[in-house]
């Protein structure tokens, strides 16, 4: 039984002119343990839609969507949101640390959700996890006082702290140089290994793509699988020649 | 060849990555990731019945939720101390101002009842005058009354009664023949009446072994007399029935206006002073200090015994003297009300500010919000924890206040001011302190209903990409 799947799943919207806009079109996608998954698109290609409803935070127009089993439909209110929260782990591109708070305290604000053990012991569980993607000696660090990737990183810590079986990285390395985005991604890609949790990269990058198992290529709504080398062949410098 | 193009196949056992040399970021070491206490990465690896029993909801969710939101709260509200201070100055101000009016107004409050107490008793106190008949013909003998009125003292225990006797004489002062009032009381009614002394002490029972008999005189009188020295037993000649040397022992306080030379002794020296003078039915009565709860019943009982005493046809004249039986309303209601209202009104001038801050600061918070939602805070965590915030931050600022309040109440310059010659100060009242405990409290949750509200109706991803 696959961790996620999407069977024809539309997502439309109505524009202000009554008119409907039909921003995924028929997706149909099967997400296992310990996946790994790339998406790649266009600005304005659905990837945010689709990000909303692979992380149970939107639900679709139409089709089908089961998580865990459990048909999205039954997952309302509460105790969806505390499903996302045992079971989804996200990071974006800008990072969204907490401001005023510390590089641990960040970590442990998923914990703060938790109960029984995660939640009273989450300052040890946050300094591990921390500790775990080699931040161990900048907990008390505030997030202006971190690089790039050190933000990125504590990120992670914070996306996975919570043991999550799916992890959703939009644009992860969007807002890194090339260098640091290589690493952060390193790390991402073992510790999601390591985890056994299923990864769903969202990108615009084809390099960070190729890192995925599986490719798919969002256009116009439309989820396809791509061959990933003609895609990074058709990135390359020369290719535009 | 990219370092990306490194990426082992799906189906090759798990492997650290070998981060190049050149990378900008410290190396990350991929064995910590297979070692160490359970983490995120051991829990998922375990077996999938052990995983399911730490999945499971622990039965106390409730409690973590409640406690998650408290700490949640305070961490806002240390983290944004400067702005949270600033926004709460309001609400301090509003909070103390509120226990102060309230707590000055317990104070100004008893002093009010102390007033009244001097004038006519401490509640319950029943006043007790010779019976009466119906059509006049007859006056009661005081003699009889006095005896019965004992009597009763002595056998209900009355710890707290005095004799009211009134009377005329003349004091003979260096610049001649006064005429004076004098009054025989016992010693338990400086206690009943509250009486204030500008100088020296009010009268005791050792008072009654004295030849020469004891007085409290008026700050007239006193003027009369040259205002001498205490401690020098000043003496003043007086000539009633007979005449006797008085010793001053104490001066009342002056009052706003003359009431010519007044006096107060001992009942049993006033008799021989004033002798048959005070035997007229208008100048003879008692005063009774009892239980308020106990004071309906005894008015009965010593008018059956006044009956008893004197026969039939004769009339009790005994009823409840005290403030407190004036009927209606209590005299100090339209005080509290006023004081409720000013403290009110701050109050609300100080929770309205809140609410105007605490919607521009949600405003500044919809990408936090979106983030908390993302890593599963509910609605309704949300919505409380925002609330909490206000609320914390609230009763912070009150017990601020509260405390503020209590070093301006209780402090001896403000007490005179407000309160000038209150005998029994009343600690700083606990409704004081909780009704601005409660009141902070609850502008707390109004103030942040409005901007938990705003929060909960946060969208997650437009929030984290706002």
């Amino acid at each position: 039984m696959p961790l996620l799947s999407l069977d024809d799943v539309t997502r439309s919207v109505e524009l202000p002119d009554f008119s409907t806009l039909e921003i995924l079109k028929g997706i149909t996608l099967n997400v296992e343990v310990g996946d790994h998954i790339s998406i790649v698109g266009r600005s304005g290609s659905g990837k945010s839609t689709l990000l909303n409803l692979l992380g149970l935070i939107d639900n679709p127009t139409s089709g089908r969507i089961v998580f865990d089993g459990e048909p999205l439909e039954k997952l309302a209110g509460s105790k969806r949101d505390r499903k996302r929260g045992r079971d989804v782990g996200f990071i974006f591109q800008q990072f969204n640390l907490l401001a005023g708070r510390t590089a641990l305290e960040n970590v442990m604000t998923p914990l703060l959700y938790a109960s029984g053990r995660q939640f009273w012991r989450r300052k040890v569980i946050a300094a591990e996890m921390l500790d775990r993607v080699g931040l161990g000696g900048r907990m008390a660090s505030m997030p202006e006082k971190l690089s790039g990737g050190e933000q990125q990183r504590v990120a992670i810590a914070r996306a996975l702290v919570r043991s999550p079986r799916l992890i959703l990285a939009d644009e992860p390395t969007g807002a890194l140089d090339v260098e640091t985005g290589k690493t952060v991604m390193a790390l991402l890609d073992d510790v999601a290994e390591q985890s056994g949790a299923a990864l769903i990269t969202i990108t615009h990058d084809p390099n960070v793509a190729a890192l995925a198992r599986r490719h798919y290529r969002l256009d116009g709504g439309v989820l396809e699988a791509i061959d990933v080398r003609k895609m990074l062949a058709a990135s390359l410098p020369e290719a535009a020649l | 060849m990219s370092w990306w193009r490194k990426k082992k196949p799906a189906d090759s056992p798990a492997e650290p990555v070998e981060a190049p040399s050149e990378l900008a970021e410290p190396p990350i070491e991929p064995t910590g990731l297979t070692t160490g206490p359970a983490t995120s990465a051991e829990l998922v690896a375990r077996p999938s019945s052990e995983l399911a029993v730490i999945r499971q909801e622990p039965r106390g969710a409730v409690v973590s939720g409640v406690v998650g939101a408290v700490v949640e709260a305070w961490d806002e509200v240390r983290i944004n101390r400067t702005r949270v201070l600033l926004s709460l100055i309001g609400i301090g101000v509003a909070v103390c101002a509120l226990a102060t009016v309230v707590g000055a107004g317990t104070v100004f409050g008893q002093a009010q009842t102390e007033q009244f107490e001097r004038g006519s008793g401490r509640p319950a106190t029943l006043a007790v005058y010779p019976p009466y008949r119906i059509n006049g013909a007859q006056s009661a003998d005081s003699a009889t009354f006095v005896a019965t009125m004992e009597n009763i003292i002595e056998r209900y225990q009355v710890s707290h009664a005095t004799p009211l006797l009134r009377g005329s004489i003349t004091a003979n002062l260096v610049n001649g023949t006064q005429f004076t009032t004098v009054q025989g009381v016992s010693a338990a009614y400086g206690v009943m009446h509250r009486v204030e002394l500008g100088e020296g002490r009010w009268l005791t029972e050792e008072d009654g072994n004295r030849l020469a008999p004891a007085v409290v005189i008026n700050d007239e009188f006193y003027d009369a007399l040259g205002r001498p020295d205490l401690r020098t037993h000043p003496t003043i000649e007086l000539e009633g029935e007979t005449t006797t040397t008085a010793v001053v022992v104490g001066v009342f306080l002056p009052q706003p206006f003359s009431s010519g030379l007044t006096l107060s002794m001992l009942a049993e020296p006033f008799e021989a002073l004033v002798g048959s003078a005070a035997g007229q039915q208008s100048d003879i009565g008692y005063e009774l200090w009892v239980p308020e709860e106990q004071s309906a019943q005894l008015q009965d009982i010593i008018a059956r015994e006044m009956v008893g005493g004197f026969g039939e046809g004769w009339t009790a004249n005994v009823h409840r003297n005290d403030y407190l039986a004036w009927g209606g309303p209590s005299p100090l209601e339209p005080l509290q009300w006023v004081i409720g209202g000013i403290a009110g009104l701050i109050l609300l001038l100080g929770g309205l500010g809140l609410v105007n801050i605490s919607l521009v600061t949600v405003k500044y918070r919809v990408r936090e919000i979106g983030v908390r939602r993302a890593f599963g805070a509910t609605a309704g965590r949300v919505f409380f924890a925002v609330m909490m915030e206000s609320v914390v931050a609230t009763v912070a600022a009150g017990v601020i206040g509260v405390a503020l309040a209590i070093v301006i109440v209780q402090n001896p310059s403000v007490q005179g001011l407000i309160a000038p010659g209150v005998q029994d100060l009343p600690p700083f009242p606990l409704e004081a302190a909780l009704i601005a405990l409660a009141a902070s409290a609850a502008v707390g949750a109004l103030a942040g209903l409005m901007p938990a509200l705003v929060a909960v109706r946060v969208k997650v991803i437009d929030a984290i990409r706002y």
